[in-house]
């Protein structure tokens, strides 16, 4: 218990003063790097502070925690949360549909969502849609994604995060003609048109292009280049192969879920660091019954080994994937400006022997661990 | 006080440094820090070590000499030979309880035979010996594993005899510990279809045949004996015949000559080479010598009935393997995943007394209580390879934790595929992330696999006789993904 006191405390102290001194054992800073000793000024939601020496205000309260402070964990891309698959297959190019429009504020998932500390989602529609009759139809522009968090008050922050953009090849035929295109070529065209047409927020926002081929990275690319939007991506199949045309770029990759563990992917992800790829974790799930929530820390400490570089690791469930949603100022990290979305660990959060002891989302504590 | 406070403090710097002088400059000679030779003993020194889950040391330092351990404590020894100095804790490598390390001809499965064995497909301990295997051994060695089991995964319901294996100085496989005989049932084989309940059948009448194979050679030898006997009878019978006849002929000589003599003489010839006959060749000329023999035996007065030597019962290297695993000469390891099929293969072992070692079982932990009670222990891959596996409500993590609640041995193994040893320690890091102790979790990667694999002497533990190959980790423990983590082999 010991632990957990001080954070509700801190909990309790904010209601009577709004700006607390956060004193754990370590702090995972901005970079990555644990800092034994350092603290966190917290005032309301926003962090305005950390590090070893940071300003401490008249009326702070100063409160000490066990354990290791750490940003809350960003899912780069899921469903989880979703009443439905907030996909469109009657048509090819949907992009006023809104991801938020089909978020179930009461699912049990953001609860547990919670216990892995993981703060906030980025709700990203699928690629690619079972049409009627099981054949396959492609949603080349899918929409708007969405961020939500997964405690505190508002669960969607952020209804118009990225304009998301489905560059993947449907073959076997079968598909309907009215549902879109199965093959890049005709997928670009699409692409090409829509884009002509107008995407509202696709300058402002930037777009995510969701690729499995080194063709379709080019081509976007080279779209997103001429009408001058932000890309940032999210590959499928066996990025190893083209992985290398995206270096410095935030990539979201599926993590290691049950049954698809192969020797090859922390290979790939090795050479994807390697290359200089910001690796952004998603899970890519959908549904509520789908429980390896751990996921995201699992594949990150995969990354971690196979990388050889924990810092990267952890950004890729905490910067990265925020700055995959468009958040990299707001989540994903501990630093000045960045929301107050705090994990509490007993340890490295790279430790799998490390729990969740608490989980604070703009600056309110919303979830304690039970005693074991 | 002999010195004033600041001289005190000098005097203490003086000694430390001249302590830790012999240290530093072994530490100067051998920089960076290369295997031992033969006959070089090498201290590694650790800031502690793991010597098996649950009993640890700090500092430590490991006396390493000819690729063995030789002493293990927490003081520097005196004849230490060479100081290696490593930044982090020491503990022994995995044994990976599951692993496909054999030479490609075995991995093609081009003719797998169901009496195949893996341990006489290893190549010579030989320097170039197999590079491509060599690799992959340096690879496994890498990731921190240090002897596995090298399943012979051929695609058949009997896959043969497969067998334990440490890494030799080249890199390669040399089989060690206890070797077992290798199954497939239908639904490691044959997923959601029926023809996975005909294997399982085709796996109980195998055994039954195997049985019946025991029954007919013991019958085979009850019937020898009594043909030894009658063979006997026979000889005796048969010298009293020619001597019979031998007299009847000297008092028919005085009257017609030796004519008969010949013949008896050529039956007396034939007497000891039938007496030793033993094999097919001997037992078949003397029919085809004999052949009308006992039509004349009938005879009254005639030669006696030489008796018929009883039909051997027929080879079958296979099922010659399965009645030596009835007889406990190897234990069975079956790989099979569904409940049904698990509860059907310990009502096989109740019936039939064979040592079980269960690997895969996807839906082993419905059965957990069962399996507990016959006390066979599981080996669940890290990286599956059968699709049955992959059943996203109940991950490899829950697998295990159940199983461990049910009071199952369990050891992980890599699965198979090729260079799935990387994967080994993260995936054992899954069950310490989903609640699992890390103890028991690292007893499951070295103590227990060491047990099946009959290895315990040499692996899974830090002692003296342990081979000398280790994991090194810079974490709180070797799930701690924050901080390197390798294998060394000294």
């Amino acid at each position: 218990m010991l632990p957990l006191v001080p954070l509700l405390l801190c909990c309790a102290a904010q209601a009577a003063q709004d700006t607390v001194i956060l004193q754990p054992d370590a702090v995972i800073l901005e970079d990555g790097s644990l800092q034994p000793g350092a603290v966190v000024l917290v005032k309301r939601d926003r962090v305005l502070a950390a590090g070893l020496s940071v300003p401490q205000p008249a009326g702070a309260a100063l409160l000490r925690v066990r354990g290791v402070l750490a940003p809350g964990f960003v899912d780069a891309f899921t469903r989880l949360g979703l009443a439905d698959d907030a996909n469109e297959s009657s048509a090819a190019v949907t992009p006023q549909l809104l991801c938020a429009d089909s978020v179930d504020t009461e699912d049990p998932v953001w609860q547990r969502l919670l216990e892995h500390g993981i703060t906030a989602v980025h709700l990203v529609p699928p690629p690619v849609d079972m049409g009627p009759g099981g054949n396959y139809s492609v949603n080349v522009a899918a929409g708007w994604s969405a961020l939500a968090a997964t405690g505190g008050g508002e669960r969607v922050t952020d209804p118009r995060a990225r304009q998301v953009f489905s560059l993947h090849e449907a073959p076997g035929g079968g598909a309907l003609a009215s549902a879109g295109p199965t093959s890049l070529p005709g997928v670009l065209e699409v692409l090409n048109r829509a884009v002509e047409a107008g995407v509202p927020g696709l300058v402002e926002r930037g777009a995510l292009f969701q690729v499995e081929s080194a063709a379709a990275v080019r081509a976007a690319s080279s779209l997103a280049q001429k009408y001058g939007c932000k890309s940032t991506w999210i590959v499928r199949g066996d990025p190893g192969s083209f992985g290398g045309e995206l270096a410095g770029e935030v990539v979201g990759v599926p993590v290691l879920a049950e049954g698809s563990w192969q020797w090859r992917t922390p290979e790939n992800w090795r050479r994807l660091h390697a290359a200089g790829v910001r690796i952004a974790f998603g899970s890519d799930a959908a549904g509520p019954d789908w429980n390896a929530f751990d996921a995201l820390r699992t594949s990150a400490m995969a990354l971690s080994r196979a990388s050889g570089d924990p810092k990267a690791a952890l950004a890729a469930v905490t910067g990265n994937a925020a700055a995959l949603a468009g958040q990299s100022r707001e989540r994903g990290r501990i630093g000045a400006g960045a929301r107050a979305d705090l994990v509490l660990w007993s340890g490295h959060p790279l430790d799998a022997s490390s729990r969740v002891l608490a989980v604070m989302v703009g600056g309110r504590t919303v979830y304690t661990a039970q005693q074991p | 006080m002999l010195f004033p406070p600041g001289l005190a403090t000098v005097r203490g710097a003086v000694l430390a440094v001249l302590a830790v002088l012999p240290s530093l400059a072994l530490l100067l000679t051998q920089n960076p820090p290369a295997p031992a030779g033969k006959g070089q003993r090498v201290t590694l020194q650790a800031d502690a070590a793991w010597i098996e889950p649950g009993r640890r040391i700090a500092p430590a330092f490991v006396v390493v000499e000819d690729g063995k351990v030789q002493a293990v404590s927490s003081t520097q020894p005196r004849q230490a030979g060479t100081l290696v100095v490593l930044k982090g804790t020491l503990a022994p490598a995995m044994v990976d309880a599951w692993s496909r390390l054999v030479p490609a001809d075995l991995l093609a499965d081009g003719h797998p035979l169901p009496y195949q064995s893996v341990a006489a497909s290893l190549p010579a301990d030989l320097p170039g010996a197999d590079p491509a295997l060599a690799a992959r051994v340096a690879g496994a060695i890498r990731s921190g594993v240090g002897a596995a089991w090298l399943s012979g995964g051929a695609p058949l319901l009997q896959r043969g005899l497969a067998t334990p294996a440490a890494f030799s100085a080249h890199d390669l496989p040399v089989a060690a510990g206890q070797e077992a005989l290798e199954f497939a049932l239908g639904s490691a084989r044959f997923p959601d279809s029926a023809a996975a309940v005909l294997e399982l059948e085709r796996f109980a009448e195998l055994l039954e045949s195997a049985k019946a194979l025991r029954e007919a050679r013991e019958e085979h030898l009850e019937k020898m004996e009594k043909y030894q006997k009658d063979l006997e009878e026979y000889h005796k019978k048969l010298d009293e015949y020619i001597k019979k006849k031998e007299e009847a002929d000297k008092a028919g000589k005085k009257e017609e000559g030796g004519g008969q003599k010949e013949g008896a003489q050529e039956q007396k010839q034939e007497a000891p080479q039938e007496g030793g006959a033993r094999g097919r060749a001997g037992e078949a000329g003397a029919r085809a010598r004999g052949g009308e023999a006992p039509k004349e035996a009938e005879k009254k007065d005639g030669p006696p009935k030489r008796p018929e030597r009883p039909k051997e019962p027929e080879r079958d290297p296979a099922k010659e393997l399965v009645l030596a695993a009835l007889d406990r000469e190897y234990p069975v390891r079956v790989e099979a995943h569904s409940s049904a099929e698990i509860r059907r293969l310990l009502e096989l072992k109740r019936a039939h007394g064979f040592d079980l070692v269960l690997v895969g079982g996807s839906e082993a932990d419905w059965v957990g209580a069962e399996l507990a009670a016959e006390d066979v222990p599981v080996v669940l891959a890290a990286v599956p390879q059968h699709h049955g596996e992959a059943d996203a409500e109940r991950s490899f993590a829950r697998r295990y934790l159940a199983l461990r609640r049910a009071g199952v041995p369990v050891a992980l193994g890599s699965g198979g595929a090729d260079g799935a040893q990387a994967l080994l320690s993260l995936r054992a890091g899954e069950i310490v992330a989903a609640g699992g102790d890390p103890d028991d979790v690292w007893a499951a990667l070295t103590t227990v696999p060491a047990r099946i694999l009959g290895l315990s002497g040499t692996h899974g533990s830090l002692r003296s006789g342990a081979a000398a190959v280790f994991v090194l980790f810079e974490g709180a423990s070797p799930f701690d993904a924050s901080a390197p983590f390798r294998g060394l082999r000294y």
